[in-house]
């Protein structure tokens, strides 16, 4: 898959060859395909399980292109009492699928009024790896890659993955899009291992994922310095959710870039 | 509003404890009989179905009647009478006790499958009437009643096995077939989660499935209700009631499959008119080494004329 | 008419951009089955990929489908999974319908083929294998095309690491080229079942070797023993670059 966020969710040219433009060209000779690419996207989801919790993050930036189009677009997603659905990627895919989380919520409270909280992360994960597998199939994906973040049946930290493919994967830390490249190396530094999460304070993973969103800003054209964070703990028997709004991208040194050449207006 | 009102009438009259009309349901009918002896044909008709369903039924009493008479309740194939009675299914276990006679006994070795075939005229040719089938190499059944709706029957048993076959690379369970085809008969109605409604009215037939598999040799009885029995012996048709109670004399679980052959044709002989041979008689079993086989005539006539030298025997003992 | 080469040449295109939507993936990995006389094995890396980047280190891939059954599907990781959660209602379903009969391994593996075939023109684009004992109890590994071709087999390797792995297998679990030694290269290496040490040995040789030169293996090995006392998890690490 293309990482590249003009081309992202698209065959790699690497793995499958450049793109035949004669293909779109083409009138009767091969069948007509449903054509389909982001239009307006979210950059990179963040997130980062600690000892007792998990800290998950993303931007408020909605691009059409190379666009700056929308820059209070809310990516983090609250879905019942303890769990964070953050989504990059299309936008429009991304107000659906919080409609269907809404409805998901909904149906929770409403018919297992049994005064448990039992839609729980997982539960939400495993629904929403349903609807992307299932729109994959139908060949009318959602153009989205999804983190969801918080807690097990029993109160272990839970963080997994899904995406436009259906493809599902956890691990200690998780980023999309370009975070994968630039954020995912600066989180496993804190802890190598999967296992070593616990020996990761809540201190700890927030300094992380916000230095991490730092260098995102420095890097990802596509990203803006105003994010949301969103930090779950488990603490005396009690689910914690600090949900931070229109929190900034702090301590920015643009000193590096005095030394950049190559790009824009002063080459060599 | 209207069937209400009709409701209410009936309740009237019963309290009026007038004679019911001809249409009324069959408890309060029957309530009458306890309390006043019938006066007309058709309350006795009434009083011998409810004595049918408790299973000490009077073949003395008019049945042939019973076909003339019609509740509301026995049109429609899926509508309960109030008593909790589906009449069409009830009827079409009637249908059955009008077939030939068909039994199968259980062995340690095998299954015999036997049945009567009514050779109604000297010009039919008797190989024609089919009353054993293979459903698979290791399963077959005999059936009776309305032998015609068997044909899907035997249809859907075979696509069953064969598929099974071909998706598990493995022979079919004896209980796992009987279990699909009584699916099937359910189907006279809709299915609970949106299956079409395939026939018009229920299965007019029984069967009697033998087979072998990882479990040993079993025999089911399948009915047109969808239910289904393993038997170590059973009897089903016209003779059934005594071929029954012979069974229940004779069978013990160390019968051999040679036993069986020469009980089940001893049966076939004491319910039947005609004098048996192999036009009117046929035998099957089920066993291990075989799978599933259908006696040639020359077996059968062989057969035949062992049990006849034995039952001389016997008499010749007897005296 | 000329043109001036510019850096935006490609915006200006007249031929517009159009990209069907490609609904596979590749997430690397490989795993591997090796029977035994009373035993088989099925061995999986946990490293899951897009690319270049290493998504998971810890994406365990092979499962305990049940009846002694492993079960894993190696390729595009979203159909490997689906392939493997059909199975498990399937398996439940074939309970229902069969007195809760055991399913023997040859039942499982012609029922994957059709679950296999069943998406013939939509593939789950997936190297399949599953292991477990045969009736007679002797250790059995079965393998799969993307389309349902199957085979039993006494070892075979899947995944993106399998060219590297099934010519050390045909060498070392079948003896392939082995022969006597002092027959002058006319007398093969006679067959024989190899110990459950032996082929563990085998497994992580095979595992650190393909880590060594296939960027998309590494991170950790874990291995599922099956035998008539039940199925056993081991877990090795490999290397993580």
């Amino acid at each position: 898959m293309n990482h590249d966020p003009f081309y992202w969710g698209r065959p790699s040219d690497e793995t499958y060859g450049h793109y035949n433009h004669a293909i779109a060209n083409a009138k009767s000779q091969i069948p007509t395909s449903h054509t389909q690419q982001p239009i307006i996207t979210g950059t990179s989801v963040l997130a980062l399980k600690f000892k007792n919790g998990v800290a998950i993050a993303a931007d408020n930036m909605g691009s059409y292109g190379s666009l700056l189009r929308f820059n209070n677009i809310e990516r983090l997603i609250r879905v019942g009492t303890e769990t964070i659905v953050g989504i990059s990627g299309d936008i429009s895919d991304l107000q659906y699928i919080e409609r269907l989380l809404h409805q998901l919520q909904t149906e929770e409270e409403v018919y297992d009024s049994d005064g448990g909280h039992n839609l729980r992360a997982p539960h939400v994960h495993e629904y929403l790896s349903r609807v992307m597998y299932n729109r994959r199939l139908k060949m009318d994906p959602l153009w989205n890659a999804i983190i969801v973040a918080g807690f097990s049946d029993d109160r272990t930290p839970f963080l997994r993955y899904v995406d436009l493919l259906g493809v599902t994967y956890g691990s200690l830390a998780l980023a999309t899009g370009f975070g994968a490249h630039l954020a995912v190396p600066l989180l496993r530094k804190l802890v190598p291992y999967d296992a070593d999460y616990e020996k990761v304070s809540e201190e700890q993973a927030r300094v992380a994922i916000a230095d991490s969103l730092r260098v995102l800003y420095y890097r990802d054209a596509r990203s803006s310095d105003k994010y949301t964070f969103a930090v779950l703990t488990f603490e005396n028997d009690k689910i914690n959710v600090d949900y931070k709004q229109d929190l900034k991208v702090e301590n920015q040194s643009w000193r590096f870039a005095e030394n950049l050449i190559g790009y824009g207006s002063k080459q060599q | 509003m209207r069937e209400t009102d009709k409701h209410k009438n009936k309740i009237k009259i019963r309290k009026e404890s007038k004679p019911p009309p001809a249409f009324s349901s069959t408890i309060s009918s029957v309530q009458q009989f306890h309390t006043n002896p019938p006066r007309t044909i058709l309350h006795t008709f009434r009083a011998a179905t409810y004595y049918h369903y408790l299973h000490i039924y009077k073949p003395h009493i008019h049945t042939s009647i019973m076909f003339l008479t019609r509740s509301e309740y026995d049109r429609g194939v899926s509508t309960f009478s109030p008593e909790g009675r589906l009449f069409q299914v009830e009827y079409s276990l009637e249908a059955i006790k009008l077939g030939s006679t068909a039994i199968g006994i259980l062995t340690s070795e095998g299954v015999i499958l036997g049945v009567e075939k009514r050779v109604t005229s000297p010009l039919l040719e008797s190989s024609s009437i089919e009353k054993i089938v293979e459903i698979d190499s290791h399963i077959g059944c005999t059936m009776s009643g309305l032998t015609a709706d068997a044909r899907s029957m035997i249809d859907h048993a075979r696509v069953s096995c064969l598929t099974h076959n071909l998706y598990y690379d493995e022979s079919m369970q004896v209980e796992s077939l009987t279990q699909s085809v009584c699916d099937l008969a359910l189907r006279f109605g809709e299915g609970a989660s949106g299956e079409k409604r395939l026939m018009s009215r229920p299965f007019g037939v029984a069967l009697l499935i033998a087979g072998i598999d990882e479990k040993g040799p079993q025999l089911y009885h399948a009915e047109p209700s969808g239910t289904f029995y393993k038997y170590d012996a059973k009897a089903i048709g016209l003779g059934s009631e005594g071929a029954q109670t012979e069974l229940q004399n004779e069978y013990h679980k160390s019968l051999t499959l040679k036993e069986a052959e020469l009980l089940a044709l001893k049966i076939l002989k004491q319910v039947m008119e005609e004098k048996l041979d192999c036009k009117n008689a046929q035998l099957a079993s089920v066993t291990k080494e075989g799978g599933f086989k259908v006696y040639e005539d020359e077996r059968t006539d062989a057969l035949i004329k062992e049990l006849n030298e034995t039952t001389v025997d016997e008499t010749a003992e007897a005296l | 008419m000329t043109t001036i080469a510019s850096e935006y040449g490609n915006e200006n295109n007249s031929v517009p951009i159009e990209h069907r939507f490609n609904p596979y993936s590749d997430n690397g990995g490989t795993v591997l089955g090796i029977a035994g006389e009373d035993f088989a094995i099925l061995a999986g890396d946990t490293r899951i990929v897009s690319g270049y980047n290493i998504d998971s280190r810890y994406e365990p891939k092979v499962f305990d489908v049940g009846d002694n059954i492993v079960m894993t599907a190696n390729g595009f990781a979203a159909d490997g999974a689906a392939l493997i959660d059909r199975f498990k209602s399937a398996f439940k379903w074939y309970k229902f319908d069969n007195n809760n009969k055991k399913l023997t391994i040859q039942s499982a593996a012609r029922y994957i083929q059709h679950l296999l075939y069943g998406k013939r023109f939509f593939p789950f684009y997936v190297s399949t294998l599953i292991a477990g004992l045969d009736e007679e109890g002797k250790g059995a590994v079965y393998s799969y095309d993307p389309v349902g071709s199957y085979e039993r087999e006494q070892c075979r390797a899947g995944g993106a690491a399998a060219s590297l792995i099934m010519p050390f297998l045909d060498n070392q679990v079948n003896f392939k080229n082995q022969f006597e030694p002092g027959s002058d290269g006319r007398v093969k290496k006679p067959l024989r079942y190899l110990s459950l040490e032996e082929v563990l040995a085998l497994v992580r040789d095979a595992f650190t070797s393909a880590t060594e030169r296939h960027i998309q293996v590494g991170d950790g090995l874990e291995v599922l023993i099956v035998t008539k006392d039940g199925i056993k998890k081991v877990y090795y690490p490999l290397k993580r670059d």
